[in-house]
Formats: structure tokens, sequence, C-alpha cells
């Protein structure tokens, strides 16, 4: 399973407000947040590794996800934007480079809203977090209404990668649960969305790629073209062979695009 | 002991299984034709009262989005029988006040019957199964917060009775409650919590609330009364709690004959069997804890819903059960007061007694024959005074 096996040694806890955050520090060269997705139990280790090569990352374990308990007063996305925010203070990382998956793209968006200025720039896969279709539709295809198999066939480009839960033994599974529970609280109403960030999202002039899996079950091209035309500077990329679930199906290419992006910028983050 | 008549009153003219996802949530509305809506409306508003005739109490629930229960409103169907009824104690099992938009305005409807009805409101709160969650469009996370505020408001309003009063709680917000009219019954109408967790049972017995169970027969229904007393202990009350405070729910269907009550229950068992409800309404992600989610992610199911898992229910094994008393009237005793000595007692049985394809006449005759020939047997138990027996075993 992709998530089996943290990276050993690079698994650091700080308290930040009232939260004991857990994050790994791996890796060398210009600072990157990687942000991961809510389908999984921890950021996965060789999207970390891949990512290192190139990069110092720090990548949070969301509270609520995996096996830690959810801070009963969060609410929102906006709720981990300022927790990470606060991580990136105590770490003293005055400029980072972030790139996000799925709810890590959205919690992205919420902290670059805030202070775009401590962004060099955004790799934001997969990203939700935005309606721009009519009332009458959902922008986003209920994932509280369908099984857990039409759901994996919507995330994963390949069925065979799909984890089997028959096989996940029961510490997994009730960690499973825990990022169903806390993403249904995030996610619930409005649906996948937050009806302000349309409004916010023009004080992101730093560069932003978003990047959409060409076998994306969940999001379309057209929305992901949408949510590019709110953001000042940015532009679309598609990854073949990869669904929502980017950085589990394609992890090098996925890291690669990263790091060509990140390297490339118009004021390229500084090497260490 | 008490009992309380009950249907879901279900809309049962259902195309097959096969043809269709869902009987919840999903099921199109071009199925209910409304002439015969609108026929089944009076003919369940007829055996209620006929119910209330023969001096039985009436119960009534409220589900959303299904044909398995046409009452969308229980204060509505409440509304009448507050007006048409004499002498039953009404009761509504219950108010889903976790998913319910405004809890003040339940503490108005349930004021308004309790005026109505001159005092005969028994007030019901539930957080609601968990196929309401997609009707209600409620976050499915923490539930059992939401019910406790949504409680706690609507308690205040009812007995707080000199002008407004603000109320800024985590998921409900006023700056001005005042609600007229007040209840009749003071402080305010008994309060029912209707559950099948001994967690919640022991909520309930720390505020000396009737707890509810439903169909969760011989083996769970001792916990929940021993977890209610747990409850009533730690609300600083000593000894067994009274009878009164307990209510258990079953499938009852009284026959002349032995095999006329068990024709009767086999129609009952309608109520079990059309539950076709995929996983994701049944079990949505923070309706339970993640331990209790991630066993039933392993296609293992907790105890009473492996009943409610389109598996065809068995009448001797429902009976063996506790969850169907069915037969002739003293064989409907004998289970009854067989169930009653095991699981130490309950003041209050809730009878559903009608429930599918079961016509009028059926249902008329199950009512009349438990009012007249088994009724006045079981108002020996349970009367005032009895307390419950804590030496069953849980």
């Amino acid at each position: 399973m992709e998530n089996a096996g943290l990276v050993s040694g690079g698994l650091a806890r700080l308290r930040v407000g009232s939260v004991d955050l857990d994050y790994v520090r791996i890796g060398s060269g210009p600072s990157l947040l990687y942000l991961d997705d809510a389908f999984g139990t921890a950021p996965s280790a060789e999207t970390l590794a891949i990512l290192g090569e190139k990069f110092s990352v720090i990548a949070p374990h969301h509270p609520g996800f995996g096996t830690s308990p959810l801070p009963n007063w969060i609410t929102s996305t906006d709720d981990y934007a300022y927790l990470y925010l606060a991580l990136l203070d105590a770490l003293g990382e005055e400029s980072v480079f972030i790139a996000g998956v799925s709810l890590g793209s959205w919690i992205a968006l919420q902290m670059a809203i805030k202070c775009p200025e401590r962004f060099t720039g955004f790799i934001l896969a997969s990203p939700i977090g935005v309606k721009t279709g009519s009332r009458d539709a959902l922008d986003i295809p209920d994932i509280y209404a369908m099984t857990y198999e039409a759901l994996s066939a919507l995330l994963y480009h390949d069925p065979a990668t799909v984890p089997d839960r028959a096989e996940c033994d029961e510490e997994e599974l009730v960690a499973l649960a825990r990022n169903e529970e806390s993403f249904a609280l995030l996610s619930w109403e409005p649906y996948m969305h937050d009806p302000k960030l349309p409004h916010r999202l023009n004080r992101v002039r730093q560069p932003v790629v978003l990047v959409r899996g060409a076998s994306d079950g969940l999001l379309t091209d057209s929305y992901v073209q949408s949510l590019s035309r709110l953001l000042p500077n940015s532009s679309v990329k598609t990854l073949d062979s990869a669904g929502h679930r980017i950085q589990v199906d394609q992890p090098v290419a996925f890291g690669a695009m990263i790091a060509d992006f990140a390297c490339n910028l118009e004021t390229p983050v500084a090497s260490a | 002991m008490k009992a309380f008549y009950f249907t879901e009153a279900a809309y049962p003219y259902l195309p097959p299984e096969t043809e269709y996802e869902s009987v919840r949530v999903t099921m199109p509305n071009r199925i209910f034709d409304p002439k015969v809506g609108a026929d089944l409306y009076h003919r369940f508003m007829d055996e209620w009262l006929l119910a209330d005739d023969e001096g039985l109490n009436v119960m009534v629930n409220e589900h959303h989005q299904t044909p398995t229960c046409l009452n969308a409103s229980g204060p509505i169907t409440l509304a009448v029988l507050a007006r048409e009824t004499r002498n039953a104690r009404l009761l509504i099992l219950g108010n889903p006040i976790s998913n319910r938009d405004q809890p003040l305005r339940v503490a108005e409807e349930m004021a308004m019957i309790d005026c109505f009805s001159r005092g005969r409101l028994e007030c019901g709160f539930v957080k609601g199964v968990p196929y309401e969650i997609a009707a209600a469009n409620r976050v499915p996370v923490r539930l059992n917060d939401r019910l406790w505020e949504a409680h706690d408001l609507i308690v205040k309003a009812w007995t707080q009775h000199d002008g407004p009063f603000s109320f800024e709680g985590k998921f409900f917000h006023h700056r001005m409650v005042n609600v007229w009219p007040r209840p009749y019954q003071q402080p305010h109408p008994p309060v029912w919590i209707a559950t099948l967790s001994a967690q919640s049972a022991e909520e309930a017995g720390r505020r000396g609330y009737v707890v509810a169970t439903f169909l969760a027969g011989y083996k769970d229904t001792p916990k929940i009364w021993q977890g209610y007393q747990r409850g009533w202990e730690a609300g600083g009350r000593t000894g067994p709690c009274p009878l009164d405070r307990l209510a258990y729910t079953a499938m009852i269907y009284t026959g002349e004959t032995d095999a006329e009550g068990r024709a009767g229950a086999e129609k009952l068992l309608w109520y079990l069997a059309q539950n076709k409800v995929p996983e994701y309404f049944k079990n949505p992600p923070g309706y339970l804890a993640p331990q209790a989610r991630g066993a039933i992610m392993r296609t293992q199911p907790l105890g009473y819903r492996m009943r409610m898992q389109n598996k065809v229910p068995n009448l001797d094994e429902e009976i063996a059960n506790g969850a169907v008393f069915c037969g002739s009237p003293d064989t409907v005793y004998k289970q009854i007061k067989t169930f009653y000595d095991k699981v130490g007692g309950m003041g209050n049985l809730l009878l559903m007694g009608q429930a599918g394809l079961m016509e009028h006449e059926e249902t008329v005759r199950g009512i009349k024959l438990f009012a007249r020939e088994v009724y006045p047997r079981l108002k020996e138990l349970g009367v005032q005074g009895q307390h419950l027996d804590l030496s069953v075993a849980a």
C-alpha cells in the first residue's frame, strides 16, 4: 500500500497553538510545503522521497486524518490554512513554494489569499474548493452518494492500484474512517467549495500551475479551466495516466513537474 | 405498563426491489399516487383514533424521502391527533433535532401540540437514523453535540417565562428567544430519548428522561437499561430507576388464534424486509465513531443493524430475538411477560401494529384484540413504584 511506511527519522511534532502537529521534514534544497489529499492516511513515502531529491520538504499530517484526532474547534479548510501558516512561522520559513493535491490544493488556496507574499509559486493538483457552475448542478460528483468502488474508479487511473479494503487491518480501516469523517466535516456543505474563494483569488499574483490528471473522474477539464480564469497568473497542465490522486498514480512525473516549475520561475526559488 | 400504538405509515405499493437502488432517499416520488396516498393518510389516522377509543396511547414518528414512512412531518400528524383524540397520550418519537434547522421551531410546535391536546404530549427527541442524513443534508459529524445543544435550547425556551433571552451556542445562535405559546404541562412535557446506544441511554438517565429502544431484543435491551441506570445514578439518584422511565418497541400482532397472530406478524416483517439501502446511506462518515465504522467497512455489521441489511427476516427468529410478539392474546401476553422478566422490566410498550401491506380490517382486529385481551393483563406490570430489576445480568 502506498501509505505503508512513513519516512523514518523525518517525522517531527510541533505544538502550534492548541494543536500537536505532526509533519515530515525531508530532503534538501529550496523549501517546499507539500499538502496531501484526504484519501490516504499519510503523505506517501514515495512522493516525499521524490520531492526530497530537489527540495527541503515540509509535509504536515492533516489533523483529523490518519491517526490524529480532529480538534473540536476545526470546521473548515480555513482552519488548516492558519495552522500551517503558524507552522511556517515556527519553522522560520518566510518564503516557500507550495505543492498540493485535492484537499491540499484547497488549503493552499486558503493560505495564498491570506498572505500571498509568503509564497513563490504554487502547483495545485486536482484542485477542489471552488464552485464556478450553476446552482442546479454539482460541479463535482457527490462522493457521499456512491460506493467505495465507484469513488475509486474516479480517483485512480488504474483499477488495479485501488487499495482493497478487505486487505486493510483494523487500524488502517479506523484511520480511513477518521479521514472520511474529517473530510465530510470540511466538504459537506457548501459541497466541496468555499463560496468566498472566487472573490479572493485575485490576490494571488504568484505563478500558479493547476494540474489535472487526464483520468480524473471528479474534476472535468472545463472545471479546472474555469478555476484558472479566477487566478491572475495561472495555467493548466494535464498529466496523462493519472486520476484524481495524481501523487499516487504518477509520483515520478508529478515530482518532476513540480521541480521543473519551481526551479524555472521568473523569480526562481533560491537554491539552498 | 402503558402501551402506545404505532405505525410507520408506509406507502407499500412499490416496484420489485430489483428495479431500484435504494428504497430510502432516492426512490422517485412519481411512484407516489397522491389519491392512494391521501387514502392512506386518512386510513392510518382512523387506526390511531381507534387505538385511542380502545384505551391505548398513540405514537408517531418522522422520516424523510422514503415510502417507508409518509410522516415527513411528525408534528403535522400529531396536530391532527391532538384535536381528534380524547384520552391517549401522544408520543412523538421523535423530533429529529440533530437534523432540523431551528430548534426553536420545534419548541413552538411541541408547545402548540401540548396546548391543543391539553397536556397529553410525550415529546421525543432523536438523532435520526443514518439515511436521514442525505435528506436533511446535515453534516453527519458531531451530531450528538448538535442534538444536545438543540435540546438545551428547546428546554430553556419552554421554561423561561420572563421575556427574551439570548443563546450563542456552537450550532445555534439567537439574540431574542421568547417562545409563545408555552407548553401546557409544567415545567414541560415529558421528554423521551430514543436510542440503540447504551451511551445515549446514559445521557437520558442522567436527566431522568424516558429512554425508548427499538427492536433491541433480549440481547441488547439489558445493556441499554444498564446504561440508563448508570446515568440515573450519575444524576444524583439512588436505587434502581422506576420502570416508567423505560420503553420498548416491538412488532406486535394479536390474533384470535396463534395462526392468525403469526399471519399478521408476517406482514409486519415488511418493515425489516423493505430496507434495501446502499452502504453510503446506511453508514455516512462520522455518524458512528471511527472504530465502529472501521468494523463495518470490513462488512461486519453491528448487532441489530444486521437485521436491517437486506436480510430476509424470519418470524421465529425475530420472536426468539424479542423483536416480535405475536399469536393469540394468551401467547402474546406470555411472550411479553417473558421478555419483561428477562430484561428487568419496562413501563412502556410501543407496538408497531401495522406495516407494509397489512390492510385496514386486519389492523383494526389486531388493535382491538390487543387492547381488550392483552393490555388489561399488562397493566399489572410496570405500574407506578415498580423499578428496574438490577439482578438481571446484562
